[in-house]
C-alpha cells in the first residue's frame, strides 16, 4: 500500500502538469487526482463510488395516524371509529376499492401511477409500547432488548460499522436536519455528522469567484505539492484533504447549477433538497436521515394532519422529480416510518390516541407498487388498536440486503426474512 | 535510517526513557520546544516557545508540571481558576451543552496549566461521559471538575470518586443497584475500559464485583448507599475474597499489574505516538514505576516527558490532532487573546470537526488518530482557519492580523514573517516543496503585505502537516 500510495503521488499528485495548467482548471485537476487516487490504490481509504445505492430515512415524529395516511375508506371498522375525522371514499385517491390515501397527498398518488411507491400495510413490532420514547427507541434501534448495551447504537449506526470504516472517505451517513443525533444512527466506531446547511461541507472562501478560484487552487497545490519523504500518515491526511476540497467543489458546481428551486416551501422540502444536491454532487455517502415532527395529534387532528400529509407528500414528490431529472431516481430509496400509529377509536377532542401497527411508505425503484400486504383487520384489535402482520424489522432486512449490501444477522438478529419490496440491482 | 533510530530507542527501553539530555540528533531547537508544548499542552504562544529554549528542558518541564503563575490573559492562575469555576457554575442544572463546551474551551485557550487541562481531556475521553444521557450541566461539571483535581493526581482515589459520580452512573444506567438486580454495567465498564481492558478479567469477576456495588443508588442528583441493599455476602474478584463491598475494588483492581500497563499503554498513544504500538517491555519501566509510586498520575507522565524518546524527532508528526488540540492550539499560537474568538463558535466548530465535548460518542470514548480524519471533517478544520482570518465572520475573524503578530515578535520583512508563521505552526522539518511556493506566493504580492501575510497564514493552517502534532 506504501509504495502504492508512493507510486501515485509521484505519478499524479506530483506531476509537473499542475504548475502547467494554470489556476483555473485546478479544481478540476484534483478531481481527477482524487480519482486516479482510487484507481491506483484501491485498499486505500478514500476509495469513492458515486453510483451506490443510496437510502433516505424520513421519520414521522409524534405517531402518524396511519389509518387517516392510508386510509381503509371502504372498511367498517373505520368508519365506525371514525365518525367525525372520518376521510369519505369521495375524498380519497383509491388505490384499491377499500382503500385510498388521504387527500392531501396528490404527490405521492402520482408516485404511485408511476409504479414508484410501495405501501407496506400492518407495519409493528410484537407487544407494542405506547411511550413516544420507547418506541422510538424499538423503531431506531431495531432491536427489542432494552439493556444498555443494545441501546448503545442504532440499527444503521450498526450497518455503518458492519460495512467497515474506511477512514477518508466521505461519511458513510448524514443527519439532515437541527434535532440531535437520532438514536438510528448510532454506531460503535463512526461519528455521523449532521448537516443543517450546505455550508458546512463548502469551503468557505471569500471574495469574487475568480478570488476563490485561485485560492482553491493554492489550497490545493499545497495539499498536491511534492514531499520528498515518505509518510503514510500524511500521505492519508493529503489524499483526504484534497477529496475534501473536490467534494466542495463538486457541491458548488451542482448548487450553481441548480437554478430556481423547484421544491415547494417546506421544511422538509428544503432538506430533501440538501440530500438531492448532494446526491448529485456524488458524495459517497449512502445514507440519509431527516425527520417531519408534529403528528402526535391528540387534539383537532384534521387540518393539522391534512397540513403535515401536504408537506410529506409534496416534498417527496419534489425530491423525487428532482432526481429522476438528474437520472439518479434509480439508486435512491425512501423510506418513511413513525414510531406507531394512533388508536382506531378517535378521542373525544377530534383527535387520535397513541397505537401501534401503521403503514411505511417506500419510494423508488420499487419491485411492486402499491399495497404490499392486507389492512390490519379491524375485528381483533389489541386493547383498542391495529395488529402488525409484518415485523418492521423485515422492511429493514429488505432495505439492507437488497439495497444496502448488508448482512441482516449482525443489525437486527436472526430471523427476518427480507420482503420483496425493492428491484434488485 | 531515521526509522532505524526509532527502532533502536522503541526497543531499547532504558535508553528510551532515560532523562533527555540535548544532542545532534536530539537538540534542543525552537522545533523541540513547541513539540513539547503541543504535547503536553495546546501549544503555546511564541514568546512562551522563546522564553524556553533559553531557559533549558529541565525547567520547562518543569513549568509544565508545575503550571504557571499567570494565565495567558495575565489573570493570576488561583483568580483565573476561580472565575471559570463561578462560570461554569452559572450553568446549573439546565441541558446548556454549548455552554459546558465553550467554558471548558475558554478554560484550555487561557489556562495557566495547560498540561492539567490536557490531562482533564484525556480523563474525560478515559471516563467518557455524555451530556446524551446525563441531560444535566451541573453534574457534567462536576465530573469534570473532580477529572481535573486529579488530572495529575492519584488514579485510585480518581478511580474509586468516578464510581461514585452521579453523571457517570447515569450515563452507565447504573444508578439503581439493589441486592436482588447487581447492575453489572459499572462493573463490567470499570474493568474493561477504566483499568484493566479485555483479556484480564472474566465474567465471573464482572458478576461478583457488580454484587460488591449492590446499595449504591443516585437519588436526586446524588450519590446514595443504601445498607439494606447491599449484598454483605463473600464475593471473589480477580482471585481475592472478600465480603467486598464497592469501595474495595478500586485497590483490587489497581493490584493488577495490567491496570498499570493500560493507562500507561494509553499514555504512551496520547504523548508519545498513535501509530507506534508499544511493546509491553517498552511499557515496563512507565508501569513499574507508576505502580511503584502508587499510581501517581504524575510519575509516569513525568517520565515521559522528560525522555529521550519524547524528544526523539522520529515521533514528531506521529499524532493526528484532535479537533480541541487543533482549534484551541491554532488560537494560542497565533495569541488571539484579545479579544478571543467566540468559545460557542470554537464548540460548534470542535463537534463538526467530531469531538463534541461532553458528547463523546460512547463510554469508549473517541476513536482518535487517522479517525479524526475524513471529507467532512478536512472541510471544517479548513474552514476554521478560513474563519479566523476572514474579515466577514463575526464569532471568529476579524481577530487576527499574522503580519502584525509577526512583526511583533521581530519578523517585519515578509520571507521573515512566514518562517516565523511555519516556526510556530508547523511541526518541522517543512519540506521546499511546500515552504517554496508559500514563500514565493509572499514575495509576488509583496506590496500589500499583510494581505500577503494573510495568504500565507491561511496555507499554512490548511497544510496537511498542521493536522498532525
Amino acid at each position: 500500500m506504501t509504495s502504492n500510495r508512493r507510486r501515485f503521488l509521484k505519478s499524479s499528485l506530483a506531476s509537473s502538469t499542475l504548475v502547467a495548467m494554470g489556476a483555473a482548471t485546478v479544481p478540476e485537476f484534483l478531481g481527477r487526482s482524487a480519482r486516479a487516487a482510487v484507481a491506483v490504490d484501491k485498499a486505500g481509504p478514500s476509495s469513492r463510488k458515486s453510483d451506490e445505492r443510496i437510502l433516505v430515512v424520513v421519520q414521522l415524529l409524534g405517531g402518524n395516524d396511519g389509518l387517516n395516511t392510508v386510509v381503509p375508506h371502504g372498511i367498517d371498522g373505520y368508519n365506525r371509529g371514525r365518525r367525525t375525522l372520518r376521510i369519505g371514499s369521495s375524498q380519497v385517491q383509491k388505490i384499491t376499492p377499500e382503500i385510498g390515501l388521504h387527500p392531501a397527498m396528490g404527490g405521492m398518488g402520482k408516485l404511485l401511477e408511476k409504479n414508484r411507491l410501495a405501501i407496506v400495510q400492518g407495519v409493528g413490532y410484537p407487544n407494542p409500547d405506547r411511550s413516544h420514547f420507547r418506541s422510538m427507541e424499538i423503531w431506531e434501534v431495531g432491536r427489542l432488548a432494552n439493556d444498555a448495551r443494545t441501546l448503545e447504537t442504532g440499527w444503521l449506526g450498526r450497518a455503518i460499522d458492519q460495512k467497515g470504516r474506511r477512514p477518508g472517505e466521505d461519511p458513510p451517513a448524514m443527519h439532515v436536519g437541527g434535532r440531535s443525533l437520532p438514536q438510528a444512527l448510532r454506531s460503535r466506531h463512526t461519528e455521523v455528522p449532521a448537516l443543517e446547511s450546505l455550508a458546512g461541507y463548502k469551503l468557505q472562501l471569500t471574495g469574487t469567484d475568480a478570488e476563490r478560484r485561485a485560492e482553491r487552487s493554492a489550497l490545493g497545490e499545497m495539499a498536491a505539492a511534492e514531499r520528498k519523504r515518505d509518510d503514510p500518515v500524511l500521505g492519508f491526511i493529503r489524499q483526504t484533504t484534497l477529496s475534501a476540497y473536490e467534494s466542495s467543489s463538486r457541491l458548488e458546481q451542482v448548487a450553481s447549477k441548480a437554478g430556481k428551486s423547484r421544491y415547494p416551501n417546506f421544511g422538509l422540502a428544503k432538506r430533501l433538497e440538501m440530500i438531492a444536491q448532494i446526491i448529485k454532487a456524488g458524495f459517497g455517502t449512502r445514507i440519509f436521515y431527516t425527520s417531519l415532527d408534529g403528528f402526535d395529534t391528540h387534539a383537532n387532528q384534521l387540518a393539522t394532519h391534512a397540513a403535515l400529509l401536504t408537506e410529506l407528500s409534496d416534498s417527496i414528490a419534489a425530491f423525487h422529480e428532482d432526481l429522476a431529472d438528474a437520472g439518479q431516481a434509480d439508486r435512491v430509496a425512501l423510506l418513511t416510518f413513525s414510531e406507531f400509529g394512533r388508536r382506531v377509536a378517535e378521542n373525544a377532542s377530534l383527535g387520535t390516541d397513541h397505537g401501534a401497527a401503521a403503514p411505511v411508505f417506500l419510494v423508488g425503484p420499487v419491485a411492486k407498487a402499491g399495497l404490499i400486504g392486507a389492512h390490519p383487520t379491524f375485528d381483533d384489535l389489541d386493547d383498542g388498536d391495529l395488529k402488525h402482520h409484518t415485523d418492521f424489522r423485515r422492511v429493514y432486512a429488505s432495505l439492507l440486503t437488497d439495497w444496502l449490501d448488508c448482512p441482516t444477522e449482525p443489525v437486527l438478529g436472526p430471523g427476518f426474512n427480507p420482503l420483496p419490496l425493492l428491484r434488485k440491482a | 535510517m531515521r526509522m532505524a533510530s526509532t527502532k533502536s530507542l522503541m526497543d531499547d527501553p532504558g535508553r528510551a526513557w532515560a532523562p533527555y539530555q540535548p544532542s545532534c540528533d536530539r537538540p534542543w531547537d525552537i522545533q523541540a520546544v513547541a513539540h513539547l508544548h503541543r504535547r503536553a499542552g495546546f501549544a503555546a504562544p511564541w514568546g512562551t516557545l522563546q522564553r524556553d529554549l533559553k531557559h533549558g528542558p529541565e525547567a520547562s518541564v518543569a513549568r509544565l508540571l508545575a503550571g504557571e503563575p499567570t494565565a495567558a490573559d495575565g489573570t493570576p492562575a488561583a483568580e483565573f481558576e476561580s472565575f471559570l469555576n463561578a462560570m461554569a457554575h452559572r450553568l446549573g442544572a439546565t441541558a446548556d451543552l454549548e455552554g459546558l463546551q465553550a467554558v471548558w474551551l475558554y478554560r484550555m485557550v487561557f489556562t495557566p496549566h495547560p498540561l492539567r487541562e490536557r490531562m482533564t481531556l484525556l480523563w474525560h475521553d478515559h471516563f467518557a461521559t455524555s451530556m446524551a444521557k446525563v441531560q444535566n450541566a451541573g453534574l457534567m461539571q462536576r465530573q469534570n471538575a473532580l477529572l481535573r483535581s486529579q488530572a495529575l493526581g492519584d488514579f485510585l482515589a480518581l478511580l474509586s470518586a468516578i464510581g461514585k459520580d452521579p453523571a457517570m452512573l447515569i450515563w452507565l444506567d447504573s444508578t439503581v443497584n439493589k441486592k436482588s438486580h447487581p447492575n453489572e454495567n459499572y462493573a463490567r465498564e470499570v474493568m474493561e475500559l477504566f483499568s484493566l481492558g479485555r483479556g484480564h478479567y472474566s465474567e465471573k469477576d464482572i458478576q461478583e464485583a457488580a454484587r460488591a456495588f449492590t446499595g449504591w443508588f443516585v437519588v436526586g442528583d446524588a450519590f446514595s448507599v443504601v445498607p439494606r441493599q447491599h449484598d454483605d455476602g463473600p464475593k471473589t474478584v480477580l482471585g481475592r475474597k472478600g465480603n467486598w463491598s464497592g469501595d474495595d475494588i478500586p485497590s483490587i483492581l489497581l493490584d493488577q499489574p495490567a491496570c498499570a500497563e493500560w493507562i500507561c499503554r494509553k499514555l504512551f498513544s496520547y504523548f508519545v505516538s498513535e501509530f507506534h504500538s508499544p511493546s509491553g517491555a517498552l511499557l515496563a519501566p512507565l508501569a513499574q514505576a507508576f505502580r511503584a509510586s502508587g499510581y501517581q498520575i504524575r510519575v509516569p507522565v513525568e517520565t515521559i516527558l522528560r525522555s529521550n524518546l519524547f524528544f526523539d524527532p522520529s515521533i514528531r508528526r506521529r499524532r493526528v490532532k484532535c479537533p480541541v488540540e487543533f482549534t484551541v492550539g491554532t488560537v494560542r499560537s497565533l495569541e488571539v487573546f484579545k479579544p478571543t474568538v467566540q468559545a460557542a463558535a470554537m464548540a460548534k466548530a470542535c463537534t463538526q470537526m467530531g469531538q463534541g465535548l461532553f458528547a463523546p460518542p460512547s463510554v469508549a470514548g473517541w476513536e482518535w488518530g487517522r479517525a479524526w480524519i475524513n471529507s467532512s471533517t478536512m472541510l471544517a478544520r479548513a474552514n476554521f482557519g478560513l474563519a479566523l482570518l476572514s474579515d466577514d465572520d463575526e464569532a471568529l475573524g476579524r481577530r487576527l492580523d499574522p503580519a502584525k503578530l509577526a512583526a511583533r515578535h521581530g519578523f517585519s520583512r515578509p520571507p521573515e514573517a512566514v518562517r516565523f508563521l511555519l516556526d510556530l505552526l508547523i511541526p518541522g522539518p517543512v519540506e521546499p516543496g511546500v515552504r517554496d511556493p508559500i514563500l514565493k506566493a509572499v514575495m509576488a504580492k509583496a506590496a500589500d503585505g499583510n494581505a500577503a501575510l494573510r495568504d500565507a497564514a491561511r496555507r499554512i493552517l490548511n497544510l496537511p502537516e498542521y493536522q498532525l502534532a
